[in-house]
C-alpha cells in the first residue's frame, strides 16, 4: 500500500515537472541560417533540382518498378518468339519430309 | 494586421521582423513535439519559410498567431511523420545514398527551458509524452510546454474548450499508465 502511494506520488511529481518551465530559443544568428536556406531552396542549379527529384524515394521506387516491368516484357516477348520459331522448324521438316514421302512414291510408280 | 499586410507585399523587413520576435514561439512549439534541438531548428526554419510562401493564403479569420502555432505543429507532425516513415525504408534509402545522417533519437530529451531540480523528473516525463496519441499530445504540449490556455488550444486546434480539457485530462490518464508501468518494472 505503502509502495502503491509512493509510485502515485512520484508520478504527480513527475507530470508537474513542467511547471515554471522556460520557453526555449534556437541558436543565435537563426535569420541568417533561415536567409542561406531560403536563398539555396528559391534557386537551385538545374542540376542539382534533377538530381533532388531523382533521389525522392518515390521516384527511386517507380524507375525500379519500371525497369523490372520492362524487363519482364521483354523476357515474355522472347520466350513467345523461340516458341514459335520452334514450330516453325518442326512445321519445316515434317513438310520436308512429307515432299522425301513423295518423292520415294513417284520413285515407287517409276516403271520403265 | 500592419505585419501580415507588410509580409503579403513581400516585404523583407517585415519577414526578417516576424522571424525575429516569433522564433522562440515557433522554435519552442516545434521543439515540445518533435525532442531534439537539431531537428527543431530544421522545422523551424520550414515553417517560416512555409509562412513566406502561403501568408497570403493567411485569410484572418483567426489572429496570426494562431495561425502561425498550427503551421508550426503540422509541420513538425509532418516532419515526425516522414521521420517515421524514413527510418521503416531506412535499408532501401542507404542502398541509394539519400542522406547518411543517424535516424535515432537522441534516448533521453530534456527540454532547455526545465528548471534544474526538475530535469531528471522531465526527462521521464518527455519519454511518456511521445508515446501519446497525435491529439493528445499536441494539446498537453501546446498547454504545458508553451504555456497556451484551454480556449487559445482550441483555437489552435479548431476544437472547443471542452474537447481540448478532455484531450488533456486523457493524455494526463496515459501519462500516469506508462509512467507506473515504468516504475513497477523498475522495482
Amino acid at each position: 500500500m505503502a509502495r502503491k502511494q509512493r509510485t502515485e506520488l512520484q508520478v504527480e511529481e513527475i507530470l508537474d515537472s513542467l511547471s515554471g518551465m522556460e520557453r526555449a530559443e534556437p541558436r543565435p544568428f537563426f535569420y541568417t541560417r533561415l536567409q542561406a536556406r531560403l536563398a539555396a531552396e528559391t534557386d537551385p542549379s538545374a542540376w542539382g533540382r534533377a538530381m533532388a527529384f531523382l533521389s525522392r524515394p518515390a521516384v527511386s521506387m517507380a524507375t525500379l518498378i519500371l525497369f523490372l516491368l520492362v524487363n519482364g516484357v521483354i523476357l515474355f516477348s522472347a520466350v513467345r518468339k523461340n516458341q514459335a520459331t520452334e514450330v516453325d522448324s518442326s512445321q519445316a521438316i515434317a513438310s520436308e519430309y512429307v515432299e522425301v514421302g513423295n518423292q520415294y512414291a513417284y520413285v515407287n510408280q517409276y516403271n520403265p | 494586421m500592419l505585419l501580415v499586410d507588410a509580409l503579403k507585399r513581400g516585404d523583407e523587413s517585415a519577414f526578417r521582423e516576424l522571424v525575429e520576435t516569433r522564433q522562440g514561439l515557433v522554435y519552442n512549439t516545434v521543439l515540445g513535439l518533435v525532442q531534439n534541438p537539431e531537428d527543431a531548428e530544421d522545422v523551424t526554419q520550414e515553417v517560416f519559410i512555409k509562412v513566406f510562401e502561403s501568408v497570403h493564403q493567411f485569410k484572418g479569420e483567426s489572429a496570426f498567431t494562431t495561425w502561425l502555432y498550427r503551421v508550426s505543429v503540422t509541420t513538425a507532425l509532418e516532419y515526425l511523420r516522414k521521420k517515421k516513415r524514413k527510418k521503416r525504408f531506412a535499408f532501401l534509402t542507404s542502398l541509394f545514398g539519400e542522406d547518411q545522417n543517424p535516424l535515432h533519437d537522441p534516448p533521453d530529451f530534456v527540454h532547455p527551458g526545465v528548471q534544474l531540480d526538475n530535469r531528471e523528473k522531465a526527462r521521464e516525463l518527455f519519454a511518456a509524452i511521445k508515446k501519446l496519441p497525435d491529439n493528445q499530445r499536441i494539446a498537453f504540449t501546446l498547454h504545458k510546454v508553451e504555456g497556451l490556455s484551454y480556449q487559445e488550444v482550441g483555437d489552435v486546434m479548431g476544437t472547443t474548450v471542452a474537447a481540448v480539457e478532455s484531450l488533456i485530462h486523457r493524455a494526463r490518464q496515459n501519462l500516469k499508465k506508462t509512467l507506473k508501468n515504468l516504475y513497477n518494472e523498475g522495482d
